[in-house]
Order: C-alpha cells, then sequence, then structure tokens
C-alpha cells in the first residue's frame, strides 16, 4: 500500500495543482492571473525531486499497472523538465492574446500527468488511460486561442487524426490481448517470447500499432497534422506538443516494440525502416520549401522523428541497450532544443506583430541580438554542428545505428542529416546575413516583448544545448543507467 | 425445460405482459385524472358514456382509432412515424424486469435495476425526434425542453435508485423485494422516497413539471403535430405506460414490492401502484407549474447535491457499520426529511419575498392584492 | 451449427449495417439515428456474452446520454433542412479499395486465428467486474476521472462566453 502511493506522488501533485488552478482561477481579476504559471512550474519541481528520491526505487504496482524504475524516473523527469519550459514560455504570450487562464497551465499539467503515466504504463490498460488523458489535453491546447481561426482548427485536426490514431492503437492492443490473454506487458513478452502464437495476427498488431503510434509520433505517412497543427496552434503550445507527446510515445514506443515484441523484431523491423527512411525524407525535404517557421520546425521534427525510428531499429536489432539509449538521450536534447526554437518565435510574436515567416527574420540580428543569438545557437544544434547537443545526440544515434549492423541506414540518416543542415542554416543566414524589407522593419517595436521568465526559459534551453554538447556524460550515464533498469527486460 | 421453449414461453409472457400493462395505464389513468381532479375541483368529470363515466376510455380510444392519421407537409415523415414506436419501447420492455410474486419475474436479471434506467433512454429519444420530425417550433422546443428536463431528472433518479441498491447489496430487483421483509425501504430512505417521487414526476413530464406540454407556451410541446391514434400512442401508452413503469418501480424499491399481509402477491404490487398514481393526480390536481428556470435550478442545485448528501453519509454508514446499517441510516433519513419539511416554509417564504420585491418594489409581503 | 451461431450473425448485422449508414447518410439526423441503432447493437452483443450489466451501461450511457447531446447539438446547432454535407467526398474512391483490402486481409487473417483470451470467465457478474475494476484496475478507473475532468474543462474553454475582464 504505502508502495502504491510511492509510485504516484508525482502525478497527484501535479494533479492537485491543476485542481487548485482551475478552482482560483475564476476568482482572480485578470492582473491576478499574472502569476499563476509559477504556480504550475513550483508543482513541477517537488514533484520532479520526489521523482529523484525515488529513483533507486524499481517495483511495479497497481497490480502491475505501473513500474517505478530507472526508465520512468529518466522520463518522468524530462517529462517535468518539458512542462515546466513549457509554462515559462507561456504567459506573456496568453496575456496578449487575451488568453490568460489559469485552465492553460492545467492542461499542460495534466497533460504531463498523462504522459508520465504512458512512460510509467506496464499494463495496456493503464497506458491506454494516460494516453487519452495527453492527447484531451493536448487537443485543447491547440484549439486555446478559440478566437483565432487557425487554432480551432488546428485543434479540431488533432482531434480528429488523434481520434483515429487512438482507435487504430486500440485495435492492435486489443490483439495484442486476444492473442495473449494478458494486458500485463511483460505476461505479454512471455506469451509472445514462446513463440506458439499466430504469426499472421501479430503481424496485424504489430501494422496497427505502428500506424498508431506513427500518428502520435508524426511519422511518416501519418505525419499530415503535425505543420497544420503546429502552425494554428499557440506557439508557446506549440512548442510543448511538438516535445512532450513524441517523449511520452517514444517511451511507449520503446517498452511496446523493443520488450513486448522484442522476440518477433523480424517482423516488425523491415516495416520499420521502411518507416523511418519515409519520414526522413518527407521531413527534410518538405521543410526545404517551407517559408512559415513554425511549419519549417513542424517538418524538422517530422525528420527528427525519423532518425530516432532508425534507433529504435538499432535497439530492436541488437539487444543491447545501445540504441535505446541513444534515444532517450536524442530525445532529451531535442527537448532543449526544439523547445527553445520554438520559445524564440514566441519573443519574437511577443515583440512585434510576427507572422513566423521566414522573410522577417532578415536582419533579426541588428534588431534583437539577444534572440538571433539564441537562435543561431538552437538551429546549429538542430542542424547536428558541434559543439552542441544536437551534434552529440545525432553521432550517438547514428553510432548506435552502425553498431546494430545497418551501416547503410546510418548513412542514408547523415545524407538526410546534411539535407536538412540547409533549411536550419539558412534562418541563421536570414538572421545575420539579410537586410530587412522596409515594410517589415516597420513593424518591429523593440523592448514590447520583454518577460524575464521567457528569457528564462530561453536562457535555460539554450544552457542545455551548449552544456550537453559539452558535457554529455551525466544524462548519456542517466539514459544507459535507465535503460538498463526498465523493468520486465 | 429446453432452452428454446423456455426462450418461446418468457417471449410471449414479455409480450403480453408488456403491452397489457401499458394498454390498461391507458385505458385507466386519462379517466381517473379527469374523474378524480373533477372531483378535488368540485366538478363532475364525464359521465356521461356508460354507468359513471366507465366507458368513456373506450369511447376516446375508439375515436382516435377512427381519426385521420395527419402528418404535416413538411415534416419528415419517416421519423414522425417512427418516434411513437420507439418511444413505446421503453414501457413494454421495462416491465419485464419487475417482480410480480414470489418467482414471477419475466426475464429474472441480476442488474434489473440498471436496465430499468436504461430502458428509459427510448423515450426520451422518441420524444427528441418528434419534436424534430414535426417541422413546428413549438414541437421542437417542447422536445428539446421535456428531454433536457428528463435527463436532468435522471441524474438524482438513479442516485437513489442507487441507495436502495447499496442497502441492498445487489442489482437485482428479485433481492431489493427480498431485503424488504422486515421493513419497507420507505421507511428507511423516506428521503430518498421523496426525491424519487419528485423526479418521478419530472421524468414523466408529470405536474408540476409538466413545462414541455405547457400549453400557454407551447401550445402542446412535442405532442402539437401528432393526431389520431399516434397521439393516442404518446399520450396514452407512452405517457401513462410509463407512469405505470415509475409507479411498479416505486413500489418495488420503497413499499415492498408484491410483500404484503397474508401472502405476498401481485395484487398487493398493484394496489401500491394505484396509491402511488393516485399521488401523481393528486399533484395534477393540487399544484401550479414550475418555470422553466426554477425546474432546472431545482434539479441541479437542490436534489442533486441532496442525493449527493444522502448517498455518501448511506455509504459511510454501512461501511462503518456493516451489520447494523439500518437504523442509523433509518435516523439520519428521517431526520433530514423532518429538517427539510421545517426550513421549506420559511425558505420558500423569504424567496418569495425576495422576488416580489425584485418584480415590484415596495410590497411587502402580505401587503399585496393578489 | 450451435444455436448462438445464427444469433451472432444476426447481431454483428445489428451492429454493421447501422454503422455503414452512420458515414453514408447525408442527413445529419439520420446519420445519428443510425448510431443509436449501432451502440444498441453493440448491447445486443454484450447481451449475447452475458455481460448484462455492460449491455445496461451501453444503453443508459451510449443511446441515454451521448447520442441525446448529439442529437441536442444537431439540432441546436444546424438549420433544421438537416444540412446536407459529406466529408472527404473526392477522397472516397481511393478510401474505397483501401478499405475494402484492409477488410479482405483482416477477414482472412482474424477469421482463421487463435486466441487465448478465450479463457475469460464466462460468466462474468456484477461483483467479479466491480473487484476488478476496483482493485485490479483502480488506478486506469481513477486516471478515467481526469480525463472526464479535461473534456468538462475544453468544454467550457471552447464554448463558454468570454468572461469580463
Amino acid at each position: 500500500m504505502q508502495h502504491d502511493v510511492v509510485a504516484i506522488v508525482p502525478e497527484l501533485m501535479l494533479v492537485a495543482a491543476a485542481l487548485v488552478l482551475l478552482l482560483i482561477d475564476p476568482f482572480l481579476p485578470a492582473k491576478g492571473r499574472r502569476g499563476l504559471s509559477w504556480l504550475g512550474i513550483m508543482a513541477c519541481l517537488p514533484a520532479a525531486a520526489s521523482v529523484w528520491l525515488a529513483r533507486s526505487q524499481q517495483f511495479s504496482t497497481f497490480s502491475h499497472g505501473i513500474a517505478l524504475d530507472g526508465f520512468a524516473v529518466f522520463f518522468k523527469i524530462l517529462l517535468l523538465a518539458v512542462a515546466a519550459l513549457a509554462m515559462l514560455l507561456s504567459e506573456k504570450h496568453l496575456a496578449r492574446n487575451g488568453r490568460l487562464l489559469g485552465d492553460y497551465y492545467a492542461l499542460v499539467l495534466l497533460a504531463t500527468v498523462g504522459m508520465m503515466v504512458m512512460a510509467s504504463a506496464i499494463d495496456l490498460a493503464t497506458f491506454f488511460v494516460g494516453l487519452e488523458l495527453m492527447a484531451l489535453s493536448s487537443y485543447l491546447l491547440a484549439g486555446f486561442f478559440r478566437h483565432q481561426l487557425r487554432s480551432i482548427e488546428a485543434s479540431l485536426k488533432y482531434f480528429l487524426t488523434g481520434s483515429f490514431a487512438s482507435a487504430i492503437l486500440l485495435f492492435g492492443m486489443a490483439l495484442l490481448y486476444g492473442l495473449t490473454g494478458s494486458t500485463n506487458y511483460q505476461q505479454i513478452s512471455i506469451a509472445i517470447g514462446s513463440g506458439s502464437l499466430d504469426g499472421h495476427v501479430i503481424v496485424i498488431a504489430v501494422v496497427l500499432l505502428l500506424g498508431g503510434f506513427a500518428f502520435k509520433v508524426a511519422a511518416a505517412p501519418f505525419h499530415g497534422w503535425a505543420p497544420d497543427v503546429y502552425q494554428g496552434a499557440p506557439t508557446p503550445a506549440a512548442a510543448f506538443l511538438s516535445v512532450g507527446p513524441k517523449i511520452a510515445a517514444f517511451a511507449a514506443i520503446i517498452k511496446f516494440f523493443t520488450i513486448m515484441l522484442g522476440s518477433e523484431q523480424a517482423r516488425w523491423v523491415p516495416l520499420m525502416i521502411v518507416v523511418a527512411i519515409a519520414t526522413m525524407l518527407i521531413g527534410a525535404t518538405m521543410a526545404l520549401l517551407q517559408h512559415d517557421l513554425k511549419r519549417m520546425l513542424a517538418f524538422s521534427s517530422i525528420a527528427h522523428v525519423g532518425y530516432l525510428l532508425l534507433a529504435l531499429i538499432a535497439a530492436g536489432q541488437s539487444h543491447s541497450n545501445f540504441g535505446s539509449s541513444a534515444i532517450l538521450f536524442y530525445l532529451a536534447a531535442y527537448a532543449a532544443m526544439n523547445m527553445g526554437a520554438f520559445g524564440v518565435l514566441v519573443f519574437l510574436a511577443n515583440s512585434a506583430r510576427f507572422n513566423d515567416s521566414l522573410d522577417e527574420m532578415a536582419g533579426l540580428a541588428r534588431r534583437f541580438p539577444g534572440a538571433a543569438g539564441v537562435m543561431a545557437v538552437l538551429m546549429f544544434s538542430l542542424a547536428g554542428i558541434p559543439p552542441t547537443a544536437g551534434f552529440l545526440a545525432k553521432f550517438y544515434l547514428f553510432a548506435s545505428v552502425v553498431d546494430a549492423g545497418y551501416a547503410w541506414l546510418a548513412v542514408i540518416g547523415v545524407l538526410f542529416s546534411v539535407v536538412s543542415a540547409f533549411y536550419y542554416l539558412r534562418v541563421i543566414v536570414y538572421m545575420y546575413m539579410r537586410e530587412p524589407e522596409p515594410e517589415v522593419a516597420a513593424v518591429m517595436e523593440p523592448g514590447g516583448g520583454r518577460s524575464w521568465d521567457l528569457s528564462l526559459g530561453l536562457g535555460l534551453a539554450t544552457a542545455v544545448v551548449i552544456v550537453l554538447g559539452v558535457l554529455p556524460a551525466p544524462v548519456l550515464n542517466a539514459a544507459q543507467d535507465a535503460v538498463a533498469k526498465i523493468l520486465g527486460s | 425445460m429446453s432452452w428454446g421453449l423456455s426462450f418461446v414461453i418468457h417471449l410471449i409472457a414479455a409480450l403480453v405482459i408488456g403491452l397489457a400493462v401499458p394498454a390498461l395505464s391507458a385505458l385507466v389513468f386519462p379517466f381517473a385524472v379527469r374523474r378524480l381532479s373533477g372531483f378535488m375541483s368540485d366538478r363532475l368529470g364525464p359521465n356521461r358514456v356508460g354507468p359513471a363515466g366507465f366507458f368513456q376510455p373506450i369511447a376516446d380510444f375508439l375515436k382516435l382509432l377512427l381519426k385521420e392519421d395527419v402528418a404535416p407537409l413538411k415534416a419528415d415523415r419517416r421519423l414522425f412515424r417512427l418516434a411513437p414506436a420507439i418511444a413505446f419501447i421503453t414501457p413494454v420492455l421495462a416491465v419485464s424486469v419487475i417482480p410480480f410474486s414470489k418467482g414471477f419475474t419475466i426475464a429474472n436479471l441480476n442488474v434489473g435495476l440498471v436496465f430499468i434506467v436504461a430502458f428509459s433512454s427510448f423515450t426520451v429519444l422518441g420524444i427528441l425526434l418528434a419534436g424534430w420530425a414535426s417541422h413546428n417550433k413549438y414541437s421542437l422546443l417542447g422536445g428539446l425542453r421535456s428531454v433536457a428536463q428528463m435527463v436532468s431528472y435522471e441524474i438524482p433518479m438513479i442516485l437513489n435508485i442507487i441507495i436502495i441498491a447499496m442497502l441492498v447489496g445487489s442489482l437485482s430487483l428479485n433481492d431489493v423485494v427480498g431485503a424488504q421483509g422486515k421493513i419497507w425501504f420507505i421507511a428507511v430512505q423516506p428521503l430518498a422516497f421523496l426525491v424519487f417521487i419528485v423526479a418521478g414526476m419530472a421524468e414523466l413530464n408529470r405536474t408540476p413539471f409538466d413545462l414541455p406540454e405547457a400549453e400557454s407556451e407551447l401550445v402542446a410541446g412535442y405532442l402539437t403535430e401528432y393526431s389520431g391514434m399516434r397521439f393516442g400512442f404518446f399520450y396514452g401508452l407512452v405517457e401513462w405506460g410509463n407512469a405505470s413503469i415509475w409507479a411498479l418501480t416505486g413500489a418495488t424499491l420503497f413499499l415492498g414490492g408484491w410483500r404484503g399481509p397474508f401472502a405476498g402477491n401481485p395484487g398487493w404490487l398493484i394496489l401500491k401502484v394505484l396509491v402511488l398514481a393516485f399521488a401523481v393526480i393528486w399533484f395534477f390536481a393540487t399544484f401550479p407549474r414550475l418555470q422553466v428556470d426554477q425546474l432546472m435550478n431545482f434539479a441541479w442545485k437542490v436534489l442533486i447535491p441532496l442525493s449527493l448528501v444522502n448517498l455518501g453519509v448511506t455509504g459511510l454508514l454501512i461501511i462503518l457499520l456493516p451489520n447494523s446499517f439500518l437504523p442509523p441510516v433509518a435516523a439520519f433519513s428521517w431526520a433530514s426529511v423532518i429538517t427539510i419539511i421545517l426550513l421549506m416554509g420559511p425558505v420558500l417564504r423569504k424567496a418569495l419575498l425576495r422576488k416580489r420585491l425584485k418584480l415590484n418594489p415596495g410590497t411587502e409581503l402580505g401587503t399585496s392584492q393578489s | 451449427m450451435h444455436f448462438s451461431t445464427p444469433i451472432f450473425y444476426l447481431v454483428s448485422a445489428l451492429v454493421i449495417i447501422p454503422a455503414v449508414l452512420m458515414v453514408a447518410m447525408r442527413n445529419l439526423i439520420y446519420s445519428a439515428i443510425a448510431m443509436i441503432a449501432c451502440f444498441i447493437g453493440v448491447a445486443a452483443v454484450f447481451v449475447t456474452l452475458n455481460a448484462e450489466l455492460l449491455a445496461a451501461s451501453q444503453l443508459l450511457i451510449y443511446v441515454g446520454a451521448i447520442s441525446i447531446l448529439i442529437l441536442f447539438a444537431i439540432m441546436l446547432t444546424r438549420r433544421r433542412s438537416g444540412a446536407i454535407c459529406l466529408f472527404f467526398h473526392r477522397q472516397s474512391w481511393a478510401a474505397l479499395p483501401a478499405g475494402a483490402a484492409l477488410a479482405v486481409v483482416l477477414g482472412i487473417v482474424l477469421g482463421s486465428a487463435r486466441f487465448s483470451a478465450g479463457s475469460a470467465p464466462k460468466n462474468p457478474s456484477t461483483a467479479n467486474l466491480a473487484s476488478l475494476l476496483f482493485n485490479q484496475y483502480a488506478f486506469p478507473f481513477e486516471l478515467a476521472s481526469l480525463v472526464l475532468l479535461v473534456a468538462i474543462v475544453g468544454a467550457v474553454l471552447l464554448a463558454m462566453r468570454e468572461r469580463r475582464s
């Protein structure tokens, strides 16, 4: 009984904070909502601390519904950091758009609870409820600026495609349950490992699961919603949505494919290779064509998902922990740099009538040298140029792919990575080497958008990107440790 | 008995009794309403056809049957015709889970209580479709109003049914009757019984909750465009059939079902149903109609919180005293009923005064002309 | 042939035909009615599986509450002519063969599959169900309340009039 509560203390903290936010928000005047984000952020800190204190624990609880293991600890802390960062980025932007409501932070917190459950679940039912909690909150965050048509459109698209994805995923999970007679990951793993099950049905289940997860992480051919959603959603929400759900989904993907279906890797690896290559191809080439920075970042995140899937193939193929730990490290680096890049867009939107277009980035270095500098670091990192986190993460990831015997896949990945460098560096070229169009320069209002929590968030993201690039050892060790301490492997 | 034979027997019994109960209700109740409310308001009521007007329902039935079956030109005819039939599913099916005497239940389900509530969905659906298909704004408004009301009042209804289920420890109606061997639940949970009566009146669209048919605002609500036998279907079979189902449920849950002195038999159940039906008619003759806003406020701000408190306290007492929870539950329930009755007068008077001051500043309670 | 086989096919038709009609109908109200029929069919499936509580809950929640609310929303927001709309109509020609191919593959594979989950108890009593729900699956059960909370918050966020600030 004691154990049960220990395992969900951080989630309970977030839920309590979300409920408090929902309760006090209606009683506050518009100005009084200023500090509400800190209530949410301050809930993440003790939650992360309690996760950290329980890091040596390793047990499953709630009738083997959720596991408290090193893997869950790594993901929970990462997700809490993402949530806190998202809330740091948000306040000013919400206030400028007249939607500074406590509900926003409550939704971020509840979505985080759902993600944490996804990462720690070892039971299909628990996992699915966590997934739905995350998904429902995400749809609402995408449509939070309900007076903007694009935001509502983003919400609707996200909702429709996401519901289909959930249904497909559920069908796959139902087949797994039907085959094995259990909803528990370990028992499913044992049943599948025995090799006595109907192989055709396993293939169908794999295809359905892969399709559902591909929707959730925006992998080809189910990536279509991502650009529209990230473009239409409020920019800070897009920062959160482009990172949080992916991290949680990859936590689940690792457990589903390397543990539950680990013995069936011969059936899913070929399929995954096709999906990974298609994802990288679409992400890298389509990003080249975008003039809207949010769409560009959306396609770039699709390309990053492609790299992550390469590491998953490595993890499935090699039976070592190399691939999985590469995914974990990559997710941490990706979270920092992607959220930072969206954060710069939030800053610009707060400071000017900024429409996220590439042309408006021209001459940014002169008008906003700080923002331009941060953006440059983040773009270098997304492109994978040393000494940034992006470089090490990619290096480590491709190394794991080579190690698993897929050198040719690594070569393809590096090639697409080179292509992607073009559109990241183009942003830097615009910022530092282009003169702005006169009408663009006129609408800038320097100093209008300063808010110190946004600056703090950007500073933290940049610092993480640089520190991870120079001193990767602690996080890398934590990632390896987490993968080694995954229950049921 | 073979499976097939028992299935056929059950099916026939279900059909016969399921059709007989609404049909009898449609014959007896409208006539009883007219005669009794006539008596209560010092009138005669229908007394021409047959001795004391007893054949009046048959005359009415024949008249409805012979009338032309009209559907409005712009109505959605298919749905217009289908709606009464959908609404009629409820009383026909719900009868089959009621225990009529020891060992005589058409479908002895172990979750009969849930089924009774679940079947009521069909009436809601039928009324909503009738209102929409008529292509008449009064019909649509009446339908929407009626459904909003039924859905809202279904919640306190279910909460109080859950209270009884907790007292019994089972969802089977046979167990509910079985548990009332020593004492009827009306004596244990008068509060739940009161809420059940009030919510039932609203569920059935009966006075004082008959707003969906408020003739001064909505002509006849969702019934506006219906005539002939389809009107008879809705007004007689569905509405009064549902009233019978409600009375049967109430008698089973709170009044001991078929139990009674000498020997338990269906006669007692029918007697109890008639008592409850008399209460419905009595309300009809006594109470004025509520306003829409009062109606919704009453459900969400009074009945549901009250039922939730009752549910919570009852559950707590059952957990704390698993062996002897009936006396404390009864004590709590009676105490709250008495408190409510004592408080009702002052609270209502205050609310009335506030309202009158708002409408007509300067008047004081007791001095106004009306 | 066991006597339950024709009943199974009958009940399946009760689910599948309304489901197809729901997607194919052009009038939203008719679609909603077809959906209700489909829900009733699902309740019938539960009855054939001896899961009476689930059947009753299906009727109560899906027919009695969700469908009614959907009908309500359609009636309050649409003009009554029942706006005729069919989404994605240009893609339906591509979707048909794809869906048919998927149906054939699923039919062939799942039709001959051996499932081991059939070992579940034949007569799931309400008490068994309750003990599963409140013991083994207590955590997801409680978590579902958060999902509902988010849904309520979302409804308020999307539909409520702007607050006066």
